[in-house]
C-alpha cells in the first residue's frame, strides 16, 4: 500500500529527512511515530505528492507517489496536523466544495459523522474549536470513501474525550472498510491503543520498523542507585549477549542503562549486586530509541 | 472540472465584496464623469479612463490581490488546498486569470461608461474604441501581473510596492532617459492615451504584455519553487526581527534613493560661442544669430538683469535659477515660449522688439523662474492673478521702478476687459476663464493693475509680503499638514495679509480702474478701441464647402467706423475644452467694420468638427491686439 525506500529531502542546505524506509500492508493500522521536528510531516507531505522527496523513491497503491498525484489523493483521506480550512465555510458548504473532486463521496457518511461529532453543520468553520475542527476533517476524510487514511498528528490539542472518540472512528473505520491507516504522532498512547506496526523515525532516519509487542521483547532497561554505581561498571553478562546501550543516565536517583538486543532480552537475566531490571512502557521504549541516534 | 469547482469557491467568497467593489468604482467613475462634464474647462470623458488607470485601478488591483491570493497564503487556507486532489498550479492558474478577467470587464466598463457619457461632439468609432480597449488591457494585464506577482511575495509584497513607485519616480527624475518612449509608460502618455485615434502602439503593447506575461511567470515560479515552499515561508507574518531588517533596508534605500535625486538634478546646458551674452549673478544667457541681433540681445540680457535683480532684493531670495533666452527669427513676434526644468529657457523672435514687447517676454520669463521656484506651486487658479500680476511687475521694474511708458497700455487694456466681463463672477479668482476670454496680454495687464492699486492702498512692503508667502511656501510635510492646507485658501491667505477679502479687494479696484480710465493718456488709448462685441457662425454652400464668418457689433450706436484691422485666427480644438491659445496659426486679417460680415472664410474643418476661434482688433495705439471675442464653435 505505501512503501518509502529511503526517502530524503533537502530544502536547500536543510536536510529534513535523510534516509526514511517503510512498508505498509494494505487494512493495516500503522503508527509513525517520531519527536516534533522528526521529519513526519514532511513523509505525509512526500507521500501526498504535495512535495517531492529528492533521494530515495515513495509509493503509493504501487505506484510512484509522482506519477498521478490526483488520482492518488483521490483514493486517500487526510487530516492534517492543523486545520486550515476557509473560516467562512459551515461543513455543509465543505462537504459541497469538496464533493466534487473524489469520486467515491460519500454525503449520507459525512451527514452521519458530522451528527456523530455533534458538529453543527450550518455554523460558520471560523468558529469551531481545534478538536471540533479536527473531527471535521476526520469526517471529510472518511467521507471521501479512502482506501487509506493518512493522520498527521490529528489529536494534538484535543481533550481526551475528544481524542477517545476521534480513535475510536479511526479504528472503526479500518474494521469496517478494511481502509489503511497511516497514523503519524508523536503521542504513545495513540498508538499503543490501535496500531498494528509502527515506525520510529528520529533526525530523518527509519530507527525502527515492526511490531509494538517485537518492539518490547527487544528493549530492556536496568538500574541500580546512584550511590552503589561505579564508573564502567554494567548490569551483568546478559548485556554481552548481541546487545547495544541506547541510552543511560541518572533519574530518580538511580542510574540506567537501556539495551537493545538483537534478537529478544533476556527474561530473567543474571545481574550484578545492586542492579534491577526495570519494567518499560511503549513511550519508555520510544524515548531510548530515540536517545539512540543521539 | 477542478477549475470549475475552484472558481465557484472563488466566487462564493469573494463574489459579494467583488461586486460592491465594482458598483463603488462604476459610482465614482461616474462621479468623475458628470463633474469634468459640468466643470467649466471639460477634458475628453475617455481621458477620464487614463485618470482611472492610474488612480482606482491600482487600488481595485489591490484589493483584489489581497483577496484572492494573499488571504489564501497568509491565512493558511492554501495548505487545505494543496492537500486536494487537484493539480498544485490548478488554484494559482483560476485566480490569476480570474483576477485578470474581472479588471479587463471593470477597463471595458470604464470605457463604455466614458462612451456613454461622452459630448456628442466628441466622435468615436469602432477602431477607437477598440484602440481603447487593447491600451487599458495592456496597462491592465502589466498591473495585475505585478500584483500577483507581489501578493505572492507576502509579507515582503508592500516592500516591492514601494520599490516600483521608487523606481518609477527616480527612472522621471533622470536626465536623459525619455520614459515616454518605453513601454509600459509610452502608452500611458497624458496626450496620446485618450487622443490618439488611428494608430495602435503594437510594439509597445507588445513589449508591455511581454513584461506583464515575464512577470507573471515568474510569480508562477515564485509559487511553485521548491514545492510552494518559498512563496509558503513568504505568507507567514513578519517577525519583529524581520521588521526591523525590512525597516532598515526600506530606509537605506530611501536613503540611497534621494541622493542620488539631487545627483541627477539636471545642470543646465551652457550656450557657447560667439553670438551669446552671458551674465554670472543672476545666471543668464542670451543666444543670438547674428551681429546686427547683439543690440537688442545686450538690452534682452539687461532688463532680464534688472528685473531678476529687482525680484532678488524685494523677496530676498537667495539663489535664482539660471534663464536662457534663444533668438528665434523665424517666430511670429507675439509668440513666445518658455519651459522650465532645473533651468527657463525662453525661445523668442526678440530682433525688433519694441519697449512694450521687451517687458511681455521678461513677463513670461519671470513667471517661468516663479513656478520652477515654487515647483509649478503657483500655477494653481486662485493663486494664478499673482503670479501673473507678479511677473509683470518686476518685469516693469518693481515698486521703486519710475512710471513705465507701457503703464497707460495695461491699464486701457484692463479696463477694456473688465468692461467686456461678465458680472458676477469675480475675474481674479476665475483666471483660466479672464485669460482665455481677454488674451494673456490683456490677463498680464488686469494682474499687473491689480497689484499698482494694492501698493497704492497698502504699500510695496505688503506686496512682497504676498509674494515671498508663495515663493517660500514649504508643501505639507504630513498628511496632517496637507489637511490643514485645505483651510488655508488662497482667499483666506490674501485676507490675512491685506486685511481684505478677495471680494471686497475685487470691487475696489475694479473702480479704481475706472476711474483711471478718465485719466488722458489711459483714456486715448480707450477711445482708439471702440468697444466691439464679436460673433462666429459657420454656414456651408451648396457645395458643401464650410465657412467660418465672423461679423463685429459695436456696443456703442455711435460708432460705425472702427480703425483698424481684425484678424480671426482659428484652430482645430478637440471636442472638449482645455486651455488653448493660438499664435502664428491659420487667421485672417480684414479690415475692420461693423456694418457687415468681416470675415467669410472657407474652413478646412467637416460638420461636428469643433475650432477654437478669437476675433482680435489691432487698435491703434496698443502695442498688440485687443481681444473682442474668443470661443470654441462646432462645425455644422
Amino acid at each position: 500500500m505505501i512503501q518509502f525506500r529511503e526517502v530524503g529531502k533537502k530544502y536547500g542546505s536543510l536536510t529534513v529527512l535523510k534516509s526514511v524506509s517503510l512498508q505498509v500492508e494494505r487494512g493495516e493500522i500503522y503508527g509513525f511515530l517520531g519527536r516534533n521536528g522528526a521529519g513526519k510531516s514532511t513523509a505525509i507531505r512526500i507521500l501526498l505528492g504535495i512535495t517531492r522527496a529528492t533521494s530515495g523513491s515513495a509509493e503509493m497503491f504501487g505506484q510512484p507517489v509522482s506519477s498521478n498525484v490526483v488520482a492518488t489523493r483521490q483514493r486517500v483521506g487526510y487530516v492534517a496536523q492543523e486545520q486550515h480550512f476557509y473560516p467562512w465555510m459551515s461543513p455543509h458548504q465543505l462537504g459541497k466544495f469538496v464533493r466534487g473532486m473524489y469520486p467515491r463521496w460519500q454525503q449520507q457518511q459525512y451527514r452521519q459523522l458530522l451528527d456523530l461529532f455533534e458538529l453543527p453543520a450550518t455554523r460558520r468553520i471560523g468558529h469551531f474549536s481545534g478538536g471540533m475542527k479536527a473531527k471535521l476533517a476526520l469526517s471529510l476524510a472518511v467521507a471521501t470513501g479512502p482506501e487509506c487514511l493518512i493522520l498527521d498528528e490529528p489529536t494534538a490539542g484535543m481533550d481526551p474525550v475528544a481524542r477517545r472518540e476521534f480513535l475510536d472512528l479511526v479504528s472503526r473505520q479500518a474494521t469496517q472498510t478494511d481502509a489503511t491507516v497511516f497514523f503519524s504522532t508523536h503521542l504513545i498512547d495513540d498508538i499503543e491503543s490501535i496500531a498494528d506496526r509502527i515506525a520510529i523515525i528520529e533526525s530523518g532516519k527509519t530507527v525502527y520498523e515492526g511490531r509494538m509487542q517485537t518492539l518490547s521483547t527487544l528493549i530492556a532497561s536496568y538500574s541500580i542507585d546512584e550511590s552503589q554505581y561505579e564508573a564502567g561498571s554494567v548490569p551483568g553478562d546478559c548485556v554481552y549477549q548481541g546487545s547495544w546501550c541506547l541510552q543511560k543516565g541518572v533519574r530518580n536517583g538511580r542510574w540506567f542503562m537501556v539495551f537493545e538486543y538483537e534478537r529478544v532480552a533476556p527474561e530473567n537475566p543474571s545481574l550484578n549486586p545492586g542492579w534491577q531490571q526495570d519494567s518499560m512502557t511503549l513511550e519508555d521504549i520510544f524515548v531510548a530509541m530515540v536517545a539512540r541516534t543521539k | 472540472m477542478m477549475w470549475r469547482i475552484i472558481l465557484a469557491k472563488d466566487a462564493r467568497e469573494h463574489g459579494l465584496a467583488l461586486c460592491a467593489l465594482t458598483l463603488g468604482l462604476l459610482a465614482v467613475f461616474a462621479l468623475s464623469l458628470a463633474r469634468q462634464s459640468a466643470s467649466e474647462f471639460s477634458m475628453s470623458s475617455f481621458q477620464v479612463v487614463y485618470f482611472a488607470l492610474l488612480t482606482i485601478m491600482p487600488l481595485i488591483a489591490l484589493i483584489l490581490g489581497n483577496r484572492l491570493i494573499v488571504r489564501e497564503y497568509t491565512g493558511g487556507t492554501r495548505r487545505f488546498m494543496e492537500s486536494l486532489p487537484i493539480a498544485p498550479a490548478t488554484p494559482l492558474v483560476v485566480k490569476f486569470v480570474s483576477g485578470w478577467l474581472y479588471l479587463l470587464i471593470a477597463g471595458a466598463m470604464l470605457i463604455a461608461l466614458a462612451a456613454w457619457f461622452a459630448d456628442p461632439a466628441e466622435y468615436y468609432d469602432k477602431r477607437y474604441l477598440a484602440l481603447l480597449l487593447s491600451k487599458t488591457g495592456t496597462v491592465l494585464s502589466l498591473l495585475w501581473s505585478i500584483v500577483f506577482f507581489a501578493s505572492l511575495t507576502g509579507k515582503f509584497r508592500l516592500i516591492i510596492y514601494l520599490a516600483i513607485i521608487t523606481a518609477l519616480v527616480y527612472l522621471f527624475f533622470l536626465p536623459g532617459f525619455n520614459e515616454n518612449r518605453l513601454p509600459p509608460v509610452a502608452l500611458m502618455d497624458s496626450e496620446l492615451f485618450a487622443l490618439e485615434r488611428d494608430i495602435f502602439p503594437w510594439r509597445h503593447i507588445g513589449q508591455t504584455l511581454l513584461i506583464a506575461a515575464a512577470i507573471t511567470l515568474a510569480g508562477f515560479g515564485l509559487a511553485l519553487a521548491s514545492d510552494g515552499s518559498y512563496a509558503d515561508q513568504l505568507g507567514k507574518p513578519l517577525s519583529r526581527r524581520n521588521l526591523l531588517a525590512t525597516s532598515i533596508m526600506v530606509i537605506a534605500i530611501l536613503t540611497i534613493a534621494t541622493s542620488l535625486r539631487e545627483k541627477w538634478t539636471p545642470e543646465p546646458a551652457e550656450f557657447t560661442g560667439r553670438y551669446v551674452l552671458q551674465h554670472d549673478d543672476p545666471a543668464i544667457e542670451v543666444a543670438y544669430i547674428a551681429d546686427q541681433h547683439r543690440e537688442q540681445a545686450q538690452l534682452t540680457l539687461n532688463n532680464l538683469r534688472n528685473a531678476l535683480l529687482q525680484m532678488r532684493e524685494d523677496v530676498g531670495l537667495r539663489r535664482l535659477p539660471m534663464l536662457k533666452v534663444t533668438l528665434n527669427t523665424g517666430m511670429e513676434k507675439r509668440q513666445i515660449s518658455a519651459t522650465f526644468r532645473g533651468s527657463v529657457s525662453v525661445t523668442a523672435n526678440f530682433a525688433d522688439f519694441n519697449t512694450y514687447e521687451h517687458s511681455m517676454m521678461n513677463t513670461v520669463a519671470l513667471h517661468h523662474i516663479m513656478l520652477l521656484l515654487t515647483n509649478s506651486r503657483w500655477d494653481y487658479e486662485s493663486r494664478h492673478w499673482l503670479l501673473d500680476g507678479f511677473a509683470r511687475w518686476w518685469a516693469e521694474g518693481g515698486a521703486s521702478a519710475p512710471a513705465s511708458p507701457n503703464t497707460a497700455e495695461y491699464l486701457a487694456r484692463a479696463v477694456l476687459a473688465m468692461r467686456q466681463s461678465k458680472p458676477g463672477i469675480n475675474p481674479l479668482l476665475a483666471w483660466q476663464r479672464t485669460t482665455e476670454q481677454h488674451g494673456f496680454e490683456s490677463a498680464f495687464a488686469l494682474g499687473f493693475t491689480a497689484l499698482m492699486y494694492l501698493q497704492q492702498t497698502h504699500g510695496a512692503e505688503t506686496l512682497h509680503k504676498l509674494a515671498s508667502s508663495y515663493l517660500f511656501e514649504d508643501p505639507p510635510s504630513s498628511s496632517v499638514e496637507s489637511l490643514k492646507t485645505l483651510f488655508n485658501t488662497d482667499t483666506s491667505r490674501f485676507q490675512q495679509i491685506t486685511s481684505l477679502s478677495i471680494d471686497t479687494f475685487t470691487q475696489s479696484w475694479l473702480a479704481w480702474l475706472e476711474e483711471q480710465g478718465d485719466s488722458p493718456a489711459v483714456n486715448a488709448l480707450i477711445d482708439a478701441a471702440p468697444a466691439l462685441n464679436g460673433s462666429v457662425t459657420t454656414d456651408a454652400d451648396d457645395n458643401g464647402t464650410r465657412f467660418l464668418s465672423a461679423s463685429y457689433q459695436s456696443r456703442d450706436t455711435q460708432t460705425d467706423t472702427v480703425d483698424g484691422d481684425c484678424v480671426l485666427r482659428y484652430k482645430r480644438t478637440l471636442a472638449y475644452d482645455r486651455e488653448e491659445d493660438i499664435f502664428n496659426k491659420e487667421h485672417d486679417r480684414q479690415p475692420c467694420t461693423t456694418t457687415q460680415t468681416a470675415h467669410r472664410i472657407a474652413s478646412p474643418f467637416a460638420p461636428g468638427d469643433r475650432a477654437f476661434v478669437i476675433l482680435e482688433h489691432e487698435a491703434p495705439g496698443f502695442n498688440w491686439p485687443i481681444r473682442v471675442w474668443s470661443g470654441r464653435v462646432t462645425i455644422q
